[in-house]
């Protein structure tokens, strides 16, 4: 049988319903009722009334009849008739029969009397034990009475003794659930966060671990301290978004502590990210971002040609070895539908401020010229190269300018040329921290 | 650890608000320090740790804390939600489709609209659920994770139906043989009131001893004013508009219910439904949305609004008792799928999957 009854109008899903049954009887009822439509729509709700008369079996006996009757019987239960003189009214004949009757009497009561007596004994002992019963009954019928108050009163006792011992036994019962419960959750929730706890200093252990052998150092921490915050980092990628408006899967490469992929989430644009760092990976998740623990040239060789529709690279080319790089941006290139961007953000090594600044960072292998990276693009197939700056260095922290109008006369044009060689020194000295090159496939 | 559940409004009777109470008074059982958070608070006689939503800046920072975010209207925290650092259970209880509210209500339509626009911005999270298993597809489609999504279902107040009492003039006052069909819910567009009117109208015309209760707020001026001429034209009487109801009320509409009926076309979870099962009122309800899910395998649904039919069913239903038992009986077993000690261990399973 299938599961549940689908017809056109109903669906029921239970075994024991007939939905074709009810169907019928639905349509049945349709049919009927458009026929009747016609005449009186009155007498449709024939009510049917049923006599309640009881069943008689048994001629109702009530208490005053048998009083009546047990009258009857006391006086009637001595059949002998002790009192009877045999006489007759005849003045002459009346002798005769007298006599007559005497002797019959005296002859018959030889054989009868006996009887009558015994009769009559039986009759008195049955009314005896008649009057004795009823008598017995009557005063059952009177302790009857005197229990029918007696017992609801026996019965409300006992309901009020077995409510109270259920009320207890409730009570004890309810106490030990909840005690039960209690430590039961205090014991989930400890084990919980004793969960969290170890897992939180695993990953320390993992990270120290890593750093006594020289193999690295916790990159988490280390852009937690170095590179600034989450939302500072959102606010300066929210620039690039514009090269990934409508898409649906943007590949982040190097995702870190995702940032953009956020980013992206709140502006709607499908993306996920890769990235070899662990704990970045675990912390991306653990805000609900895709990301996979995995190289990016493991991923692009994975993935099918032109299934990602722009691929944003930030922070990563610096850290790569050359013969890497270039392998990355050609898959880039073959796996990128065709319309689709590339940016790929990197430190600006035109910069003396940014180029000091990149060894903060041990991971970085070299910082990449614009030129090198924008010939890379075009090597890889991408056209439309352009190359935009970005992060400049604050004012307070570059060489100031003379105003003008501080200046006598006669010394404006030192001051231009001084203003102008300060201009040419600040771009050196402190350009922009960052760029970013795009390219289109 | 803290955890911490964020609303847009909680305001008294509102099924969300009961349900995120609900949450926080089993957190707290469990032992967990818990707050609750608000744009804003229309609910006196708070029974919980809960404040306007600026308080909640204080805790964004920590990452150990928890947030549950109740996302059922467009609400400016959302903002609070994006940018907090603890971990994030994002609550789906759905957002009527605007085109519902198109020529009712032009605020209404709008927030709806920005609401399941938004929607897709708020996929970042730890773990995200629905109310139904409904609201949990339309949180994939909207590109959250399949593999983290849940369901948690609605925590139901059955302990109030229980301590308050009847309206006993108004159950005497109904209680009189006729066959009484109940609707609960808003007098929305969504909820199609106008198809339950049309279910009466051809019912009536086989027992006439019929009447129909749509328990529920009104709020749409214009709305309100085409139900009652709807009704006014079909000349049908007995068609009750009870507006809000104390729960007292409520509690009487159910009792005399012999039939809930729901024609709604947009339901989230649809709490009426599970309430019906409770009072063991058999359920005829539209095959949409959420209902489906809710109902699972019981009461009956409606693949056709064809209302001749509909009528026929409920007069089977109202004289058939072995047919209103057996649907009961389907019911009373879904019924137990909304068992407070259910709702619970689904809780406690999702905080696990979150919090490990």
């Amino acid at each position: 049988m299938m599961d549940g009854m689908y017809l056109d109008t109903f669906e029921i899903h239970d075994d024991e319903i007939d939905v074709e049954e009810i169907m019928r009887k639905i349509k049945d009822n349709i049919r009927m009722r458009k026929q009747k439509s016609g005449s009186s729509e009155g007498g449709s709700n024939e009510v049917c009334q049923q006599s309640d008369s009881a069943p008689c079996n048994a001629i109702p006996v009530n208490a005053k009849d048998i009083q009546k009757e047990f009258d009857q019987i006391n006086s009637n239960w001595d059949i002998g008739n002790r009192t009877y003189a045999i006489s007759s009214h005849r003045p002459i004949l009346g002798r005769v029969l007298v006599k007559g009757r005497q002797t019959i009497k005296g002859e018959v009561g030889r054989y009868v009397d006996p009887m009558i007596d015994k009769q009559t004994e039986f009759n008195r002992s049955v009314v005896n034990i008649l009057s004795e019963a009823y008598r017995s009954i009557g005063e059952l019928n009177i302790s009857k009475e005197n229990a029918k108050d007696v017992k609801p009163i026996l019965a409300a006792f006992e309901n009020q003794i077995d409510q109270k011992l259920k009320e207890l036994l409730g009570q004890i019962k309810a106490f030990v659930n909840a005690m039960n419960e209690e430590v039961e959750n205090r014991a989930w929730l400890a084990g919980l966060l004793e969960k969290r706890i170890n897992s939180s200093r695993a990953k320390l252990e993992t990270s120290s671990g890593a750093l006594d052998e020289g193999q690295g150092v916790n990159y988490f921490v280390f852009e937690e301290r170095f590179r600034g915050s989450r939302a500072d980092i959102k606010q300066r990628q929210a620039a690039f978004l514009q090269f990934f408006e409508r898409c649906h899967a943007v590949l982040d490469i190097g995702s870190g502590r995702g940032e953009f992929l956020e980013l992206m989430q709140e502006h709607g644009i499908g993306a996920r990210g890769v990235d070899v760092d662990e704990d970045m990976v675990s912390y991306c998740r653990a805000k609900g971002l895709q990301v996979e623990n995995i190289d990016a040239i493991s991923y692009l060789e994975r993935i099918e040609d032109k299934s990602v529709d722009g691929i944003f690279i930030d922070q990563v080319v610096e850290h790569l070895e050359p013969d890497y790089l270039i392998k990355m941006l050609s898959l880039c290139y073959q796996k990128l539908i065709y319309g689709g961007y590339i940016l790929a953000e990197t430190v600006n090594p035109l910069s003396f401020f940014s180029s000091v600044n990149f060894y903060i960072d041990m991971s970085h292998k070299k910082p990449i010229h614009p030129e090198t990276l924008k010939f890379l693009l075009e090597s890889a197939g991408f056209r439309e190269i352009e190359t935009r700056f970005f992060s400049p260095v604050p004012d307070d922290m570059r060489l100031r300018k003379i105003r003008a109008e501080d200046a006598g006369e006669e010394d404006r044009g030192l001051v231009e040329v001084y203003n102008h060689n300060i201009d040419m020194l600040n771009a050196i000295l402190y350009g922009a921290q960052d760029y970013a090159a795009i390219g289109k496939k | 650890m803290k955890v911490h559940q964020l609303n847009s409004t909680l305001v008294f009777g509102d099924a969300i608000t009961n349900h995120t109470l609900e949450i926080d008074k089993v957190l707290r059982k469990w032992g967990f320090d818990t707050h609750i958070f608000a744009k804003s608070i229309d609910y006196k006689n708070l029974p919980a740790s809960i404040d306007l939503d600026k308080h909640y800046k204080k805790y964004m920072q920590s990452e150990e804390d928890l947030l549950i975010y109740h996302y059922s209207v467009y609400c400016e925290n959302i903002n609070l939600y994006k940018d907090t650092n603890n971990l994030k259970i994002f609550e789906y209880h759905n957002i009527t489709p605007q085109k519902y509210f198109q020529g009712y209500d032009e605020n209404i339509w709008s927030i709806c609209k920005q609401g399941r626009e938004e929607l897709r911005g708020l996929t970042a999270c730890t773990l995200s659920m629905g109310d139904s298993e409904y609201n949990r597809q339309e949180l994939i489609k909207n590109g959250f994770r399949e593999d983290t999504s849940d369901v948690l279902p609605i925590f139901l107040h059955y302990d109030d139906y229980e301590s308050v009492e009847l309206n006993y003039n108004l159950y005497e006052k109904f209680d009189d043989g006729f066959v009484n069909i109940l609707f609960v819910g808003r007098i929305a567009p969504n909820k199609k009131i106008e198809d339950l009117i049309k279910a009466l109208y051809f019912y009536k015309k086989i027992n006439t001893r019929s009447r129909l209760f749509i328990v529920g707020a009104r709020f749409l001026d214009y709305y309100d004013k085409e139900l009652n001429d709807f009704v006014n034209a079909l000349g049908i009487k007995d068609v009750y508009f009870t507006n809000k109801v104390s729960l007292s009320d409520l509690k009487t509409y159910y009792e005399l219910a012999d039939i809930f009926l729901c024609m709604s076309e947009h339901e989230g979870f649809c709490v009426p439904l599970v309430e019906s099962m409770y009072f063991k009122i058999p359920i005829i309800a539209y095959n949409s949305t959420a209902i489906p899910h809710t109902l699972e395998k019981s009461g009956i649904l409606i693949n056709q609004k064809k209302y001749i039919e509909i009528a026929e069913l409920m007069n089977l239903i109202a004289e058939d008792e072995k047919l209103k038992s057996r649907i009961i009986a389907g019911q009373n077993k879904r019924l137990h799928y909304f068992d407070r000690d259910n709702v619970e261990k689904k809780l406690k399973t999702i905080i696990e999957r979150a919090v490990s």
